[in-house]
C-alpha cells in the first residue's frame, strides 16, 4: 500500500468506516512506516479536536411550532379572499378573449402544455414532492433568505 | 416494507391522529436543530430552519407514504434548507460561545478561556469549509449517522459523500495544523 492510499484510509478509519480487509491493509502499512503514524496520530488529534465545538441546548419546543404553524394558516388564509377575486377577473378575460377570438378568427397553432404543467395545474402533490420542494426555501421564513437553487456538490 | 416506530406514528398523523406528531417533533427535533446548527452556525437560524422542516412535513402529512425512514424524509428537508441558507447567508455569523456552555462549568477563568479560543477555532474552522463538505461531515461526525445514511439524507452517492468526507477532513487538517502541532 503506497503512503496516499494509507492517509486515505486514515480518515475513513476515524468514523469506523472501514472494512475489514482495509483495516488489516492500514495496519499493515502502518507496522512498517514512522510517517504515516505520525500522520495518523495527527488525524486523531484533529478529528478529537472537532468535539470542543458543542451544540448549545434548542429553546424552542413544541408550543412554538403550533404557534408558528397557526400563523402560517393564517397567514396563508387572508390572501384567499384576493385570488379569488384574481381568479374571477381572469375568467372574465379568458371569456371576453375566446368571444374576441371568434369574432377575429384564424387558424393559429396552440402550444401543448408539458406534464409538469399539467401536474401542477391540477395540484398534483405527493409526500415526495413536498421533500422535493424543500430544495427551494421559502423566502416568507424568518432566515432571511431568498428562492433558492439546486443542491451544487 | 417494515415500518419503524416513527413511520407508524407519522402514518397515523396521516390518518387524521395528529396527536402523534408531537412525538415525532419532541424525539427529534434537537437533532434536526443540532444538524442545522452544525451548517449555519447560528442556534436562532438553525431552530428557525428545524421548524421549518416540521412545518413542511407536518402540511404534508395527508400524503406521507412510508417509502423510507421518517428520519431519512425529515433530515434530507433540513439538508436541503440548510444547503440553501448556507448559501445565501455567505457569511455566517461568528456567535462567541454559548454562555451555558462557559458559565459555572468551573471557577478557573484560565481554562476557561482557553476552553473558549479552542472551540472559536474549531467552529471557525469547521464554518470555513463549503456548505456540502460541513454538512458531511455534520451528518457523519457530529450525528453519527453511518456513511449510507448520511448519503441518503445528502440525496448523494456513497462515492460523492465519501469524497465530500475526505475533503471535508483534508481541509480542517490544514486548518487546525496550527493547533494540532
Ligand atoms: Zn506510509
Amino acid at each position: 500500500m503506497r503512503c496516499a492510499d494509507a492517509r486515505k484510509l486514515m480518515w475513513r478509519a476515524q468514523d469506523s468506516a472501514l472494512s475489514e480487509i482495509d483495516s488489516d491493509a492500514l495496519n499493515g502499512h502502518l507496522s512498517q512506516c514512522a510517517e504515516c503514524i505520525a500522520e495518523r496520530d495527527a488525524v486523531t488529534q484533529t478529528m478529537g479536536l472537532l468535539d470542543a465545538w458543542q451544540t448549545p441546548q434548542p429553546t424552542r419546543n413544541y408550543a412554538s411550532f403550533l404557534q408558528r404553524v397557526q400563523r402560517d394558516q393564517v397567514r396563508r388564509q387572508k390572501p384567499a379572499f384576493r385570488r379569488w377575486l384574481a381568479g374571477g377577473l381572469a375568467t372574465a378575460s379568458i371569456v371576453c378573449g375566446i368571444g374576441l377570438g371568434f369574432l377575429t378568427a384564424y387558424p393559429v397553432e396552440q402550444p401543448v402544455p408539458s406534464e409538469n404543467e399539467l401536474a401542477s395545474a391540477i395540484g398534483l402533490h405527493t409526500f415526495g414532492d413536498m421533500i422535493e420542494s424543500a430544495i427551494h426555501y421559502d423566502p416568507d421564513s424568518t432566515v432571511g433568505v431568498q428562492n433558492g437553487k439546486e443542491i451544487d456538490l | 416494507m417494515q415500518l419503524d416506530n416513527d413511520a407508524e406514528l407519522m402514518q397515523r398523523v396521516a390518518e387524521g391522529d395528529e396527536s402523534h406528531f408531537q412525538d415525532l417533533f419532541d424525539r427529534h427535533y434537537d437533532r434536526a436543530v443540532a444538524i442545522a446548527y452544525r451548517s449555519l452556525g447560528d442556534l436562532d437560524a438553525a431552530e428557525d430552519i428545524a421548524m421549518e422542516g416540521f412545518a413542511r412535513i407536518y402540511e404534508a402529512r395527508r400524503s406521507y407514504a412510508p417509502t423510507a425512514r421518517f428520519t431519512t424524509f425529515l433530515f434530507r428537508v433540513i439538508v436541503n434548507l440548510c444547503m440553501n441558507a448556507a448559501k445565501r447567508r455567505r457569511i455566517v455569523t461568528f456567535e462567541t460561545l454559548d454562555e451555558s456552555q462557559s458559565a459555572a462549568r468551573d471557577s478557573d477563568p484560565a481554562a476557561t478561556a482557553q476552553r473558549k479560543e479552542l472551540c472559536d477555532e474549531v467552529r471557525a474552522a469547521v464554518l470555513s469549509l463549503p456548505p456540502n463538505q460541513r454538512m458531511a461531515l455534520a451528518l457523519t461526525r457530529y450525528e453519527h449517522m453511518s456513511y449510507a445514511e448520511s448519503a441518503e439524507v445528502m440525496n448523494i452517492s456513497l462515492k460523492a459523500l465519501e469524497s465530500l468526507l475526505h475533503r471535508a477532513k483534508e481541509n480542517l487538517r490544514k486548518k487546525l495544523r496550527h493547533v494540532v502541532e
